[in-house]
């Protein structure tokens, strides 16, 4: 048990050792963006406000705009890993940190519930598809995934909103709870939010579950074929227990990793989804911020996005490695 | 899949993309009204699909748009609009015969709230769609061949630094990558074009880069090298021809993904500029008024899903026909 766990706090370690300069890289990557745009940084931070010369210069001064290029990325990177600074938001007169602080639970929210939604249904339906292979239900299934994965998920959600709001008004069109949600118990609260979260969770989830299914349908199948499953069958195994037991354990190791790159489908995909629901996150925040020019948000948010891609493949890694222990031992170079 | 679509499918994705590609292409001479022009804002405002409406033509051959028209006996014409009656006396109708000042003009998507007629904005927003989704994949395309060919040939810390750029693009979600350059630049079709291009390369330089490393050490082209060709003689004479083959299948993915992105940045705001008549710009028009005028958001996002639908038949087409791997 005790080598077990060594090897995998190794892979662990090392794992997230490729991690950091992965992150410091995608923060280089959208400095050096922002450095060869046209126009200056200050212009940027001004948008489109008619200011004097001199209150334009302090500014340059103030945030060192008239440094040069290698000084400011590093204080820029200083400040940013340092003491987590995030900069000033000048449209909502608030620091970034705070506002990102209020816009994230409601994405973690959103993104969850869509994950989970992402997974189950995902995972389900594809075992339905390679179960009943080549039959209708497979059929539909695979016309269905494609259809769905061929739409634009906003668009998807409009005419959500549409059917399910307005021909047939059975969930709300936006927002995350009702107006006087504020004067009610607890448990109605939940309710309520639950109510308003099924719309925009179940359109971002089936969203990405469509190219969920496809892959755990290949899987299945390929399992299916296995001699190990064929011995499940030939000793007499009910269907459904092999099915269930012996092909989905095979077939759910790689599942785990399109999880972990579905995160950047996720995440865009929260962000079209949040502006079409009126959804008060991230995706609504850097939405309204890139209309209001207020640059530092925009960064701000395309960083989080980033690092959560970072995060979600490291943790994608770590699971496989936990679950699988020739990951680990692959990429361990064989030791211990 | 059944035997019955994999011969279906090549032939239905192809005719399909075909029938779109021949009539956006045809727009112009298909007698289309003008896309952007707002002939009448009043009677022509959010028409359903399928609406017939009265025209009356003058004398000196204008057209005008009517609720509602009545003759009476001495030849004059009253037409209303709104709440407003107006009578054209017989000499200012184009002739004397019914036939002759009362036309009916048909809009068989509807219009907008601008009365911009919506067939003919969603076939001119075809062309804007299809030609900055193809161009911006042919960019995309061309850039990670580069990138791949280089990584694959070079090898060496060139490689190492050239996927770990790969990398670092794929980091990021590729919607706020764009919303980010979209934002530092200024938005237009060209913007658009760049922005797409420059977010999508990454699969296609991966691609070729491992196209590459599996045939850089192939007989001939180590007889190649051997007889001493220059090394980016052998790059593109010798090693890319073998990674163009996958690529086929990509063109059609990327195509496919960079119409659905673009839909997304003008749906945001923040793609091709009004009023030209993107796809992803109508979507983000009939939202204004979405539950009085579905069809405005409706029909565009059923073109992006019929014609994302062909380009992925066609290139799984392309794909089982030349036995690729699937990647």
């Amino acid at each position: 048990m005790s080598y077990r766990n060594t090897s995998l706090l190794r892979f662990a370690l090392r794992r997230m050792a490729t991690a950091i300069p992965l992150a410091l890289g995608v923060v280089t990557l959208i400095f050096i963006l922002m450095e060869t745009a046209p126009g200056n940084p200050a212009d940027l931070m001004l948008g489109d406000n008619p200011v004097p010369t001199e209150v334009r210069e302090r500014i340059e001064r103030v945030y060192g705009f008239d440094r040069p290029a290698s000084e400011r990325y590093v204080r820029w990177l200083g400040a940013l890993v340092l003491r987590g600074e995030l900069g000033w938001s000048h449209s909502r007169s608030r620091p970034v940190a705070e506002l990102i602080g209020d816009a994230l639970p409601p994405t973690m929210l959103l993104a969850g519930a869509a994950l989970i939604l992402h997974l189950v249904v995902g995972i389900l339906l594809g075992v339905i598809a390679a179960a009943r292979h080549d039959r209708w239900e497979d059929r539909t299934l695979t016309i269905g995934s494609v259809v769905l994965y061929s739409m634009p998920t906003f668009w998807v959600g409009l005419m959500a909103v549409l059917a399910l709001s307005y021909f047939a008004p059975l969930f709300p069109a936006s927002s995350m709870e009702s107006v006087n949600a504020a004067d009610w118990s607890l448990g109605r609260r939940l309710l309520d939010r639950a109510w308003h979260l099924i719309l925009p969770a179940t359109v971002l989830g089936l969203a990405s579950a469509a190219a969920m299914t496809r892959f755990m349908r290949a899987g299945m199948l390929e399992a299916l074929g296995q001699e190990f499953v064929r011995a499940a069958r030939a000793r007499g195994l009910a269907r459904r227990r092999v099915l269930f037991v012996h092909a989905l354990r095979h077939a759910l190791l790689p599942v785990i990793n399109l999880a972990g790159m579905s995160m950047p489908v996720l995440v865009s995909g929260s962000l079209v989804i949040e502006v079409v629901f009126a959804w008060p996150g991230m995706g609504r925040l850097t939405y309204d911020a890139i209309h209001a020019q207020d640059f530092s948000v925009v960064l701000a948010a395309t960083l989080l996005a980033a690092l959560t891609v970072v995060a979600g493949n490291l943790g994608a890694d770590l699971a496989m490695a936990f679950a699988d222990p020739r990951v680990r031992l692959e990429s361990g170079g064989g030791e211990g | 899949m059944m035997r019955g679509a994999q011969r279906v499918q090549p032939i239905a994705g192809g005719a399909l993309l075909m029938l779109i590609l021949v009539i956006a292409l045809a727009a112009p001479w298909l007698g289309l009204r003008d896309p952007n022009a707002q002939p009448d804002g009043l009677v022509l405002r959010y028409l359903p699909p399928l609406t017939l409406v009265d025209t009356i033509v003058g004398s000196d051959g204008s057209v005008r748009f009517a609720h509602e028209v009545r003759s009476s006996d001495d030849g004059s014409v009253s037409y209303r609009r709104g709440e407003r009656w107006k009578t054209l006396l017989a000499t200012e109708l184009a002739g004397p015969d019914r036939e002759q000042w009362h036309r009916r003009a048909w809009f068989p998507l509807g219009t907008d709230g601008l009365g911009r007629d919506l067939l003919s904005r969603v076939i001119h927003g075809a062309r804007i769609s299809l030609l900055v989704g193809s161009v911006a994949a042919v960019l995309a395309l061309l850039l990670g061949t580069g990138v791949g060919l280089v990584a694959g040939y070079a090898g060496g810390w060139l490689d190492t630094l050239l996927m770990r750029l790969t990398d670092l693009f794929l980091s990021v979600p590729r919607l706020f990558l764009a919303l980010l350059l979209v934002a530092l630049y200024d938005p237009s079709i060209r913007t658009t074009i760049f922005v797409l291009g420059a977010t999508t390369w990454m699969a296609a330089a991966r691609l070729v880069r491992g196209q590459i490393l599996s045939t850089r050490e192939q007989d001939w082209v180590q007889a190649a090298r051997a007889l001493g060709t220059p090394p980016a003689r052998i790059g593109l004479v010798h090693l890319l021809p073998v990674a163009l083959v996958p690529l086929t299948v990509e063109v059609t993915l990327r195509v496919a993904d960079t119409i659905l992105l673009e839909a997304s940045l003008s749906f945001l705001g923040l793609g091709i500029p009004i009023p030209a008549p993107s796809w992803g710009n109508l979507i983000a028009d009939g939202r204004n008024n979405l539950v009085d005028a579905w069809w405005i958001s409706t029909i565009p996002g059923v073109m992006i899903a019929v014609t994302v639908i062909s380009l992925y038949l066609l290139g799984e087409a392309v794909r089982s026909r030349l036995a690729v791997a699937r990647v």
